[in-house]
């Protein structure tokens, strides 16, 4: 048939179809004019369009029931040595069988892969579960014992036979006591972390694939869809192999969005198993709804406390019931399954291990160590942010390097405020040290060993109770802890904190409490720093309302000047109005040094506030010149080695780094260094902080050995601290690597730059922004070292978007492009490169673009400008 | 004729060669093949709450796929015509498999119906194959009719789809349909 042919047929067809089905052959008959096969072809058409029966009018759901639903293995009796016994089940790619191998009347359970021609991916995937079962040699992981292909190339493999009941179904049985739940839920714990110490993640842990023996030994089994973190070559396989595979009620939110999965996955889903045996249910109700609303419950609702599911759900199990958890044993676990089910992956405890080990202190009766969300992780995130925006050289970082400074103060207020309370009562003081400020202030040892808002969810509560008779001293606590709250960013929490404080105040000393309207004036500050809607409106009208009140008192208490000024202060910078905001603060901080009584880190603190706004007025001079009257007055007061002036030098520092002053900064950070090691320790955060400034003032006038030494000492301390795979690890090593490549020494540096590279893509995701910002320095290496192709390649794959939203940096697709210039212009593709080096001139030309980055812009000119001259 | 090969024709030309997209499409196959033992076990149950139907199948096909670096694809639509054509090369080999081992091929030890009443005309891999090969030579002919019978009858794509995919009015695929079918349908018959 040709397509003439063809189009002859459908005419007649056509113009046949329509025609009552009387007339249609006597139509075809003249149409064809004794075309024979043409009429006979049409007139069968015809049959078939009216009376058509094929497979085509039955629709594709009968047709693949037809194709493949009857096809179904049928194995061989024997494999091998072992002869089959029963079906055990059927899963989405394979059926196991139980058989037996004669000769050693052992049991085992053989898998073998249902329809094995269909792609290689499957068969990728059976063998990767084939290998990754091999390299793990665990006594709570059910092991391989031989794999093989039957003759049509069908491959199956032999493994432990389980014959167990599931985790969950276990307890129930057995009512096992609590400790006996802990103790088996951390043996399934220690074979998670096992698979992860060998870079493999499970990806589908439930409690069926859990099963406990009659000996109470566990077993995993199943790492069917279980992934290597290693085989990062394969990204289609690891977002995709699919919900369908895996069970949602125990995924990680990152599965079920099909983002990158990572340990931290298997972590999630260990919470929820922990949930389930703490409650005797699942964190959420998922049967009657439909897949797209058990990912919205299972990506943005949060879990209730397990404690509160089993005191309000009185059809609870009775064995759950008969578990009779103390409330202080709930707050501990609480605290542990929410943060092993944290939605936030970052805030997840890091590891298997480091869930262990909070189930250890519990079990040991010793404080959790759940830090995800104590203030020196949150210091050190924002840290290690800052210090990438930084290198961008963006005007933003001044702001963000000025936000830390500032935090870093709040942080020692809050410990001087605690101090301060001994004036008040021993018990506060108590209350304080013990209960709250003791458990989540990381200056005092260095770890946090609580979460600084547990033990204030904790505390809170109990401080009316405890003070029921002394409402001046219960609202003394609650003012502190909204000033931590604040200090915490947690502002809905400290929000409650100021009202609940204020109303004691009221209550206790009138409508015109002068503490009352402090407390207020404070909130107002916080409420003007929150940058949430209706902030400013809410500080304001505070604002206005203790200036009534101010107005009606004869003689106001003078510290209320402070806090209003403040507070004024406050609402004028976030406004932008720096100008106003540093007479407020000018203001503030005269009034302050008025008063003795006036608590001496308050108004320290008041000072580096106007020190800030001098860094957002563009006055990095000024600032300085305030941080150094600061050290010359606390050195005064307080000894030249104290720990504030050692602070106060390290802003300084910092202030000479965002001057450009590189060199002094150098000089400043070299000088307090030692101080810092005997004072903090090498391994504090302030210390790192330190090391960081002087690493960036280093590279940023040429010392690279320098920079990369410290670098790499900082990387040092901090893989000790948070393992490799931390953001901080990551980041510095990177760091490290675009100094020993600037510095020409391309082959340590390329080293370290795809260590840096591969570590990001493990532990956030090829997709992720620090996989991005770590791309960037590796392909700067390998372009050093002439590898073209290879370079251009990490390139292309960076997420740009990734990357900017995290260093927030917005200049960093400029130094992508700059990177493709020298690329193409030592391809000697000159056109391309100049295209490119114009695209990204003006960036790179302004007076705060980085010294490196412009000679990179001015030498790639200066050698594409001579490529085009010579032929 | 290779997995690759067959897509020729619906891949952008960066990507014939590429070794990710090679992989994707591999993936497709795996994730196409699972959702179809769904829609098959779904009949087999004569479950009648089943929603299933090739569109919902394909529709989560895409789902599961969307995310796939490997796959440049202009549009969902685009996708869906991929998958169209994953459908009906699972479905074919899965037929001629089948075939091979009734006529005593190399699949014969390991796949055998379970229903032993099945014959062939029930099962009905002849009419598959006859599909197939009748839908070959259409598209030799006519590609754009060939491409219409295969993205509604393996892709469940609506008309409307089509029309936007292929840029032909809604009037003129329903009557390409309708020959097409019509002619096919009688090859189909022919065979059998």
């Amino acid at each position: 048939m040709d397509g003439e042919r063809w189009q002859q047929i459908q005419n007649v067809f056509h113009s046949a179809a329509d025609l009552p089905r009387s007339d249609q052959r006597v139509f075809v008959e003249s149409a064809c004019d004794g075309d024979e096969e043409l009429r006979s072809e049409v007139l069968a058409m015809l049959e078939q369009d009216v009376n058509g029966q094929s497979l085509l009018d039955h629709g594709l759901a009968e047709v693949a029931h037809k194709a493949i639903s009857s096809t179904a293995p049928l194995p061989f009796k024997e494999f091998g040595r072992y002869r089959v016994v029963r079906l055990l089940g059927e899963g989405g790619m394979g059926v196991v069988y139980l058989a037996e191998r004669e000769d050693l009347a052992t049991e085992v359970a053989i898998k073998i892969l249902r329809d094995a021609w269909l792609s290689p991916a499957r068969r990728e995937r059976f063998a990767s579960e084939q290998r990754t079962l091999a390299q793990l040699n665990h006594p709570y992981i059910a092991r391989l014992y031989d794999a093989a292909t039957l003759d049509d190339g069908t491959p199956y493999f032999v493994m432990e036979y389980v014959e167990g009941i599931p985790l969950t179904e276990f307890c129930r049985a057995h009512n096992c006591t609590l400790r006996q739940r802990l103790e088996l839920f951390r043996l399934v714990c220690e074979a998670v972390q096992h698979a992860h110490s060998h870079a493999v993640i499970h990806r589908d842990l439930k409690p069926s694939n859990i099963l406990v023996k009659s000996d109470g030994s566990v077993r995993l089994l199943d790492f069917g869809i279980a992934k290597q973190v290693e085989s990062l070559d394969l990204p289609v396989d690891q977002t995709m192999t699919g919900l369908r595979l895996m069970t949602p009620a125990y995924a990680a939110p990152e599965q079920i969005r099909g983002d990158q999965v990572g340990i931290h996955t298997d972590v999630y889903s260990l919470g929820v198993i922990l949930y389930e045996l703490l409650t005797g249910e699942l964190p959420f109700e998922l049967s009657n709804l439909t897949p797209s609303e058990v990912a919205t419950m299972i990506t943005e609702r949060e879990p209730g406390r397990p404690s509160a599911k089993v005191q309000k759900d009185l059809t609870a199990d009775a064995g759950v019931k008969a578990l009779s958890i103390s409330k202080t044993a709930w707050a501990d676990l609480d605290v542990l399954c929410l943060t092993a089910m944290h939605k936030d992956s970052q805030r997840r405890y890091s590891s298997a291990e480091a869930l262990i080990r909070d189930l250890d202190h519990y079990l040991n009766a010793e404080p959790l160590d759940a830090h995800a969300d104590t203030v020196g992780y949150w210091l050190g995130k924002f840290v290690s942010r800052n210090r990438r925006a930084v290198l961008g050289g963006s005007a933003m970082s001044v702001a963000l390097i000025a936000l830390v400074i500032f935090f870093t103060v709040r942080l020692a207020r809050e410990r001087d405020y605690a101090n301060r309370q001994t004036a008040i009562a021993t018990a506060i003081n108590q209350f304080l040290s013990d209960d709250l400020l003791g458990r989540g202030n990381p200056f005092q040892s260095g770890k946090a060993a609580e979460t600084l808002l547990d033990a204030i969810n904790q505390a809170s509560p109990s401080i009316d109770r405890k003070f029921m008779h002394e409402p001046q001293v219960a609202a003394r606590l609650h003012l502190t802890i909204a000033q931590a709250l604040d200090s915490r960013s947690n502002f809905p929490e400290a929000r409650h904190e100021y009202e609940r404080a204020h109303s004691l105040f009221l209550q206790t000393g009138g409508a015109l409490s002068p503490d009352a309207i402090m407390v207020q004036l404070q909130h107002a500050s916080m409420e003007a720093r929150s940058f949430q809607s209706g902030g400013i409106p809410a500080a304001k009208s505070l604002v206005a309302e203790q200036e009534s009140l101010l107005k009606k008192i004869k003689q106001p208490r003078p510290d209320l000047a402070v806090w209003l000024f403040t507070a004024k202060g406050m609402i004028a910078l976030v406004e932008s109005d720096a100008k106003s905001a540093n007479e407020y603060f000018n203001n503030a901080s005269d009034a302050a040094a008025m008063l003795p009584d006036f608590d001496e880190i308050a108004k320290f603190t008041l000072r580096q506030r106007l020190a800030f706004t001098y860094i957002r007025l563009g006055d990095g001079a000024t600032a300085e010149r305030l941080a150094r009257q600061l050290i010359a007055a606390y050195s005064a007061s307080s000894g030249p080695d104290s720990p504030y002036v050692l602070r106060v030098r390290l802003n300084l520092a910092q202030a000479f780094m965002i001057e450009k002053k590189f060199a002094e900064s150098v000089r400043e950070a070299s000088a307090i260094y030692p101080d810092f090691l005997a004072k903090f320790g090498p391994d504090h955060q302030l210390t790192m902080q330190l090391l960081t400034t002087r690493a960036q003032s280093e590279g940023s006038i040429g010392l690279y050995d320098d920079s990369v030494r410290d670098d790499l000492a900082i990387y040092e301390i901090s893989v000790k601290k948070q393992g490799p795979l931390a953001f901080y690890s990551i980041a510095t090593l990177s760091d490290a690597s675009v100094g020993q490549c600037r510095a020409n020494h391309f082959l340590e540096g390329e080293s370290n730059a795809r260590k840096a590279h591969e570590s990001a893509i493990k532990a956030f995701g090829p997709q992720s922004g620090l996989a991005g910002g770590t791309a960037l320095p590796l392909a700067s290496c390998l372009i050093g070292l002439g590898r073209l192709r290879e370079g251009s390649g990490y390139l292309h794959d960076i997420n740009l978007k990734a990357v900017t939203q995290l260093s927030g940096d917005p200049d960093f697709g400029a130094g992508i492009t700059l990177a493709q210039a020298e690329i193409a212009a030592r391809q000697r593709d000159y056109t391309r490169a100049q295209q490119l080096l114009d695209s990204v001139r003006s960036i790179f030309s302004r007076p705060d673009a980085e010294a490196y980055q412009k000679h990179k812009l001015d030498e790639l000119s200066d050698m594409v400008a001579s490529g085009r001259q010579s032929p | 004729m290779s997995v690759e090969d067959s897509f020729r024709d619906l891949l952008p030309a960066a990507q014939r060669d590429d070794r990710v997209a090679r992989q994707a499409l591999d993936q497709l196959f795996s994730v196409t093949y699972e959702e179809l033992r769904r829609l098959a076990a779904a009949v087999k149950c004569q479950d009648p709450s089943s929603t299933l139907s090739p569109t919902a199948l394909v529709n989560e096909a895409w789902l599961r796929l969307v995310k796939s670096p490997g796959f440049v694809v202009e549009s969902p639509l685009h996708f869906k015509r991929i998958a169209a054509r994953a459908m009906r090369q699972l479905l074919i080999e899965a037929a001629r498999r089948r075939n091979a081992s009734k006529r005593g091929g190399a699949g014969e030890a390991i796949f055998v119906t379970f229903d032993e009443s099945l014959d062939s005309a029930a099962t009905g891999e002849g009419d598959l194959l006859a599909l197939d090969s009748a839908l070959s030579e259409l598209s030799r002919v006519e590609p754009r009719q060939a491409a219409i019978v295969e993205s509604r009858f393996f892709g469940g794509l609506e008309i409307r789809e089509i029309s936007c995919l292929l840029g032909i009015s809604e009037a003129t695929i329903l009557r390409d349909w309708r020959s097409a079918k019509a002619w096919l349908g009688n090859r189909v018959r022919q065979a059998g």
